[in-house]
């Protein structure tokens, strides 16, 4: 009996190998052979088990459970077949093929072919000698997941304990579970109570089991906001070796400002001329203005000198860099400020308005990492008008005469010096 | 259009005629040191001025008078007030002195300025005045400048022959200022010395103005002849010039009183002849006012020149030009000058006996010490 089962593993190894790759609609043959009276064929979770074997009658009777359960029964003629549904959309025939009584027992010789189902599902196919008592099937383990937290209502900063556990409710256990918790945006793990090992390599299932604890962490809200914790997955096998996966509840957490700190610097740039002559000069007043509630830090405040303009001067905090002058401020404190003064050249005619690039930092009390600002203001418009004596550049005629009325008076000069010094 | 000739000798007389050239720019006496480089003298005649010294440093000081003007008379630095020391200078520059004179051309009047009691201008204008006389026919006026009594002995007998010198010399008349009497002015014995300069460039130029206005009533250059030939050949200045609206009455009358002289004299007793010019806006210029402030004085003095000139907008301006038959304050001069004479004559006398003691030291000539 041993060696013909192993013959039949093999042929069935074989069968599966050819008809490996081929489409779910082609009907494949699973089984070909004998089956002793009392003997049961299991494909997966249904049994066709052959009740009777009547070789006088060339005939054979047959019932076919789905698991315990009886689905159908009858009796088949030589090349007689009956057909019942498989699993989702897959439909079974076996097709009597000849019957025997030579041995102990009577048996029959059949075919078993399955259509529209893919036979790489099949974990199981084969004879089982002991009947129907002695097969084994595999459930469908459902693993269900959840998530918990402490407080769903937080304030920036505040921490929050998630709990994830774990229990089958299948009516299969679930092996080798793999859980996989990801990581969570807007929020940092602050600490991690309990973790799971790697793998847990068996869950049971069923009412009396107590929940698997998964994990036990901490997490620490960063932003305000309403935020939905990712779910936990799991994938797992059950006993026949298939492959499931499972996600958890993804609870969500409300988080409010709170007492996170700001720091808020800006800008105001003002001018005490808008409008001037070519070569006059402008003083421009710069008022850095926390008004966060963080003190801000590494200040620097980038001021773009138009073109048309020349920068000539400035107060001793005020540095030069590439001609453009530069403010920077270890740290301001909230609700300080500081004023410079610098003074500006206007060279050329137009309309200008002088812009600059702000960038500070700040901890908010919550990140880890300080947060950087970029902010940029521009100053109102200066209108730069011909200078006094623009006139003359544009009429050499003017330098001429200016000259000659110079050299008059010089001339004089000289002269009354000459006759008046003794 | 008169030709005058204005001269300054010695440091005062450079100084009044600095202060005339200063005054004829315009500002008067706050011209700006810097008017010379844009403005020139604004003489209604024709002026030509001189300035002589010994000292350079007394010529440098001039601001307003052209280097063609100041000539220097080379002799160390000045003669020390000795008047025999000038007077030799003087002869031995005579002629460069006459060309710069000869040099300026022909004139209608000539002034000479100088203080009676200085080293160069006490002796030079005597000479030189004699020297013009001699060569040329227009009349020659000196206004000599008395020194304040207490500036020494030297000065005093200086100015007590400087003045007879001057009467000597042949000039047509002396006008008199007196340091002493102007030394009221207060301030500093430099704001002082140019008060009096200032005052006294202020009346010259008035007048120089006044002989080439054209007047209302005149009175020219032949009338101040008249005037000056009157009396001692001396004579004195009255100026008043007010700064507010006030009667012409009281103009005049200030013009006439001690604050308006440069002279300390008694007008209604003292005075020979008389010119006032008057001049100002014709509003301010009463005819029945001035009528019987001239009445008043011609009383007391004889006959009384006056003249008037219409200036729009001008309070009312009073020079007063007086001759005078006697001078009770210069016989007060020569009365300390003649004490200072004789101090001078103990003093040398002194010196003298000093050389007895040169006697006294002979006595041990050959002789050695023993010990």
């Amino acid at each position: 009996m041993k060696l013909k089962g192993t013959h039949r593993t093999v042929l069935f190894a074989f069968l599966i190998l050819l008809t490996l790759g081929s489409t779910a609609s082609a009907r494949t043959t699973v089984y070909d052979g004998d089956i002793e009276e009392g003997e049961v064929y299991q494909l997966n979770n249904y049994i066709i088990e052959i009740t009777d074997v009547f070789p006088e009658a060339s005939t054979a009777s047959y019932y076919v459970y789905e698991r315990d359960k009886e689905i159908a029964n009858g009796l088949l003629d030589i090349n007689e077949s009956f057909e019942f549904d498989f699993e989702d959309d897959g439909e079974v025939q076996m097709r009597l093929k000849s019957v025997h009584g030579g041995g102990v027992l009577p048996r029959a010789t059949v075919e078993i072919s399955i259509s529209n189902y893919n036979i790489g599902d099949l974990y199981v196919s084969e004879v089982i000698e002991s009947g129907h008592s002695g097969a084994t099937f595999a459930g469908d383990p459902k693993l269900v997941i959840v998530k918990s937290v402490d407080k769903s209502e937080i304030e920036v900063g505040d921490v929050i304990t998630v709990t994830v556990t774990a229990r089958t409710t299948g009516n299969d256990v679930a092996n080798k579970v793999l859980f996989t918790d990801p990581k969570q945006e807007h929020f940092i793990l602050k600490e991690t109570t309990y973790e799971v090992s790697t793998s847990i390599p068996k869950i049971d299932y069923g009412q009396s089991v107590p929940e698997t604890l998964v994990y036990i962490y901490n997490l620490k809200a960063t932003e305000a906001g309403t935020f939905d914790l990712r779910a936990v997955t799991a994938t797992y096998t059950n006993s026949a070796g298939q492959t499931y996966q499972s996600s958890s509840n993804t609870p969500s957490i409300t988080v409010s400002e709170g007492n996170k700190q700001i720091a808020n610097v800006d800008s105001l740039m003002n001018v005490d001329l808008s409008s001037v002559g070519r070569n006059e000069k402008i003083t421009s007043t710069v008022i850095l203005k926390n008004t966060g509630s963080a003190p801000a830090q590494a200040v620097r405040l980038d001021i773009m000198v138009p073109e048309g303009m020349e920068y000539v001067g400035g107060d001793e905090g005020i540095e030069t860099i590439g001609g453009n002058p530069r403010i920077y401020l270890e740290t301001l404190q909230p609700n300080n400020d500081k004023e410079f003064r610098y003074i500006l050249k206007a060279k050329e005619v137009g309309t200008y308005s002088i812009n600059s690039e702000l960038s500070y930092e700040y901890s908010n009390g919550v990140d880890a990492q300080n947060i950087k600002q970029n902010k940029e203001f521009a100053s109102s418009r200066i209108n730069v008008k011909e200078g006094k004596f623009d006139f003359l550049i544009k009429n050499p005629l003017y330098i001429i005469i200016s000259a000659i009325i110079l050299a008059v008076i010089g001339f004089q000069v000289y002269r009354r010096h000459r006759e008046y010094r003794y | 259009m008169l030709n005058i000739l204005v001269i300054g000798n010695g440091q005062c007389g450079n100084r009044i005629l600095d202060s005339i050239n200063r005054y004829a720019m315009g500002g008067g006496k706050s011209c700006n040191k810097l008017a010379k480089f844009y403005s020139k003298q604004r003489f209604k005649s024709h002026v030509e001025t001189l300035a002589f010294n010994t000292a350079v440093n007394d010529l440098k000081e001039m601001k307003f008078t052209k280097a063609k003007d100041r000539v220097h008379i080379p002799h160390l630095h000045g003669v020390g007030a000795n008047r025999n020391v000038g007077k030799q200078v003087f002869e031995e520059s005579k002629e460069q002195i006459m060309r710069q004179i000869e040099e300026r051309g022909n004139f209608d009047i000539a002034f000479v300025l100088t203080s009676a009691s200085g080293g160069t201008g006490s002796s030079f204008t005597p000479l030189l005045v004699k020297e013009m006389k001699k060569r040329y026919d227009y009349p020659i006026y000196c206004v000599v400048v008395l020194p304040f009594r207490e500036e020494g002995t030297l000065y005093l007998q200086n100015a007590a022959f400087s003045i007879r010198d001057i009467r000597q010399s042949g000039a047509d008349g002396i006008i008199l200022a007196d340091n002493q009497y102007l030394k009221n002015i207060g301030g500093s014995i430099q704001d002082a010395y140019n008060g009096i300069n200032d005052m006294i460039a202020e009346r010259l130029l008035f007048l120089l103005d006044a002989l080439d206005s054209e007047m209302m009533m005149v009175t020219d250059l032949g009338d101040f002849k008249t005037v000056m030939n009157g009396g001692a050949g001396l004579a004195t200045i009255g100026f008043f010039r007010a700064d507010k609206e006030m009667p012409v009455k009281t103009a005049i009358q200030n013009s006439l009183s001690p604050s308006g002289l440069l002279f300390s004299t008694n007008v209604y007793e003292e005075a020979s002849r008389a010119m006032i010019i008057i001049k100002g806006d014709r509003k301010y210029l009463s005819i029945d006012d001035i009528s019987t402030e001239i009445e008043k004085l011609s009383g007391a003095v004889g006959h009384v020149f006056k003249g008037i000139v219409v200036c729009n907008g001008e309070y009312p301006q009073i020079l007063s030009l007086l001759t005078l038959e006697s001078a009770h304050e210069l016989e007060k001069l020569y009365h300390v000058a003649v004490q200072a004479i004789h101090y001078e004559k103990a003093k040398k006398q002194r010196v003298e006996e000093g050389v007895e003691m040169e006697k006294t030291f002979s006595q041990i000539e050959g002789l050695e010490p023993e010990y």
